[in-house]
């Protein structure tokens, strides 16, 4: 019995496996058992991240997510404003949690993409990544790059809206929502889609309590857990939104998940543009220590030149701790401070990693054709989990 | 040399002569220069922004380059980002399989000297166990800077380096 | 917070109104069962912490819950303290199988053993000497170093 099961490695070169290599065990077509091979992409952010001051660390914690990159900076940023004591406007809260809501719209197009890829459907690949453009445009106009923005400071935000902001992005979200349609005609509705996703790899609702899976996986096997909703940070509390929660817990249902994230996500950017309040952008104590060349340069184009104190920032003693729903899902962090310039130790839990105990559960019983179905349903991103 | 007697040898060196002459050279350079078809091979982050240079908005396509899966049919491996340990060892595997002649492009600046992560201990430097030709510095560069660099390797295999700007 | 800190307490648990209790390496599993059957179901991270002046390590689990309304709003912490130069303590996986991966981590980095959970190496490679994340294991730095 035991010579008819051949062992195999489906490594970092491979379409269908992204930066990792899977080990997996076949008897004929069907998998017995598969484990993951991770950390090819491991970096060590923790390590390096005792050796920055705080200011360096923004850019370090947006590396290892890199398709939406403002979630985890805001997480690092509400963790180390507990400890510095310091409260961020009431605009820059708006600007913060509109930042995170297009950054989540992109990221989850990438996710429809390269599960289209690994289907086999370049279209889809093709449309998702086109699509996904036009947000990266709309973010280059708020902030200035392309994905990685480093825009959330401590005590505010980096740059002001510019005036033609609201009437491009309301513009292109009507764009969005036609666009929708077609990506239901073309892939969703599709019958081979349905074919290859429905009812493979499903995830029961007890099992994704135990096994302790985050994101629109946990909200498809019927766990009503977002972080927006239970305990809201920034402006979440004031913004009227639903949280998308689907029963079947197969491929299909976090594939469908997704799609309707993004339409709350539309939801949301147009009651920021409305509600958006007048007023500054960086908290009061970090304002005054500005040059006042630098201040009339801030109110003639809207962009801020940081303090010196930000070069030395020292927080007080002790802990802190966040958390942030990501478009992945639940970013958590714990910084401990010792009152020098460089933390003493900088903990960063990112979704993926949370995810990684998935593979060996889900992978067991199917065919070998559908490791990509379910991997691209799953939406890993193999440097976040490695960090 | 054909008056030693040995056809094969004679014929092949006859062949590798010819073939080195500026007419067929030229036509031999620009079939190679227009059909770079890189590997499947995604290593770090910088993978998003090579992903999105051959998707739609910045088609690398109408360059001649698309990404294939197996790396026997394969002519170029760009090192996207930070190369780990045990990622190094793969990526030579995976040159070694590819047939002559080949070319690497290292993209983004942790391909330069580690780039954020210089520091750390599990990363090596690409140019240390692979013969780099062009070096993309961004941090994750453009998609317009792929497409550049893809530009200036068919430059430098035609043999057209003018110096200065290219 | 007053509330949970009220539930806790009637089950036997010391804990104030941070929600966080420090427990002995030996009690690890007991106290943990009593936390996991006031409906705390899943654990969020482990970290590991050197203090190689005081010559111990500190572990600390952020646990919380899906299932319970009150309780997901708040995330309790256990801190264990055992000794740097003999670490060991027994794993928590028959109790929440969510901390495999969290553990099996920390493990490798820091040179912990945690008796029970058979998942050994994750992110490192095979060849790898030392043990990364401790404080007298140097990485290069900017600058001068005092």
């Amino acid at each position: 019995m035991s010579e008819r099961i051949l062992e195999l490695y489906i490594g970092p070169q491979h379409p269908g496996s992204g930066h990792m290599r899977f080990h997996i065990k076949v008897d004929g077509d069907i998998i017995v058992e598969a484990q993951p091979n991770i950390g090819y992409v491991h970096r060590a952010v923790e390590k390096i991240a005792e050796t920055k001051k705080y200011i360096q660390i923004i850019p370090l914690v947006e590396r290892p997510s890199l398709a939406d990159t403002a979630n985890p900076n805001l997480c690092y940023i509400l963790a180390l404003e507990k400890l510095l004591g310091v409260e961020p406007p009431e605009r820059a809260s708006y600007l913060r949690v509109l930042l995170a809501e297009m950054n989540r719209i992109h990221s989850h197009f990438y996710g429809i993409g390269i599960l289209g890829i690994m289907l086999g459907s370049s279209t889809a690949f093709m449309w998702g990544f086109a699509d996904r453009e036009i947000l990266i445009d709309l973010c280059q106009l708020l902030t200035g790059a392309r994905i990685t923005y480093s825009y959330i400071i401590p005590g505010g935000v980096r740059r002001d809206m510019p005036k033609s902001f609201v009437e491009r992005a309301l513009k292109a979200l009507r764009y969005i929502e036609k666009r929708l349609k077609d990506y239901d005609n073309l892939f969703i509705e599709n019958p081979v889609t349905k074919a290859r996703l429905e009812g493979v790899g499903v995830l029961k609702k007890k099992d994704a309590i135990r096994l302790g899976v985050v994101g629109p996986n946990l909200r498809a096997s019927g766990v009503r857990y977002d972080v927006r909703k239970n305990t809201p940070y920034c402006v979440y509390d004031k913004l009227d939104f639903d949280m998308v929660v689907l029963k079947e817990g197969d491929s299909y249902a976090r594939l469908r998940a997704r799609v309707l994230e993004i339409k709350e996500s539309i939801k949301i950017i147009r009651q920021i543009l409305k509600e958006i309040p007048e007023g500054p952008i960086l908290a009061e104590n970090y304002y005054k220590m500005i040059p006042p060349k630098w201040k009339d340069y801030y109110s003639s184009t809207g962009i801020l030149k940081f303090p010196a104190i930000f070069a030395r920032l020292k927080p007080s003693p002790g802990e802190a701790v966040a958390r942030v729903e990501g478009g992945r899902g639940e970013f958590f962090f714990y910084v401990i401070s010792d009152g020098t310039d460089k933390p003493y130790r900088l903990r960063m839990v990112s979704p993926s990693y949370r995810n990684v105990i998935l593979f060996s559960h889900l992978l067991k019983g199917h065919r070998i054709a559908d490791i990509p179905a379910i991997y691209g349903s799953l939406d890993y991103f193999p440097p976040g989990a490695d960090r | 040399m054909i008056l030693l007697g040995d056809l094969e040898r004679s014929a092949r060196k006859a062949v590798q002569w010819l073939v080195e002459k500026k007419p067929i050279r030229t036509i031999r350079d620009w079939g190679i220069s227009f059909s770079l078809w890189p590997v499947h091979f995604t290593t770090a982050c910088c993978g998003a922004e090579f992903a999105a240079a051959s998707a739609s908005k910045y088609d690398a396509e109408r360059f001649g380059f698309l990404p294939f899966v197996a790396p026997r049919q394969t002519n170029l491996m760009v090192i996207e980002g930070t190369l780990t340990r045990k990622m190094g060892e793969a990526a030579k595997v995976v040159y070694q399989q590819m047939p002559e002649p080949k070319y690497v492009i290292a993209m983004g600046v942790c391909g330069l000297d580690g780039g954020i992560f210089w520091n750390s201990y599990n990363i090596i430097r690409p140019w240390q166990i692979l013969p780099v030709e062009i070096f993309i510095p961004g941090c994750p560069p453009r998609p317009e800077a792929l497409a550049r660099a893809i530009i200036m390797l068919q430059k430098k295999i035609k043999g057209e380096t003018d110096a200065g700007n290219s | 917070m007053q509330e949970i800190a009220e539930r806790l307490k009637a089950k036997g648990l010391k804990v104030g109104e941070d929600l966080k209790i420090v427990v002995p390496a030996s009690k690890i599993k007991e106290e943990a069962r009593k936390v996991r059957d006031v409906g705390y179901d899943h654990v969020k991270s482990v970290t590991g912490i050197d203090y190689p002046h005081d010559g111990v390590f500190k572990i600390i689990y952020h646990v919380s819950s899906y299932s319970d309304r009150q309780l997901s709003k708040s995330i309790l912490t256990i801190e264990v303290e055992i000794s740097r130069d003999n670490p060991q303590i027994p794993s928590l996986i028959d109790i929440w199988p969510s901390v495999k991966y969290l553990e099996a981590e920390t493990s490798e980095l820091f040179g912990i053993e945690f008796q029970g959970n058979s998942l050994k190496k994750v992110m490192l490679p095979e060849d790898f000497e030392g043990f990364p994340l401790r404080r007298d294991f140097k990485i290069p730095v900017e600058g001068i170093e005092k």
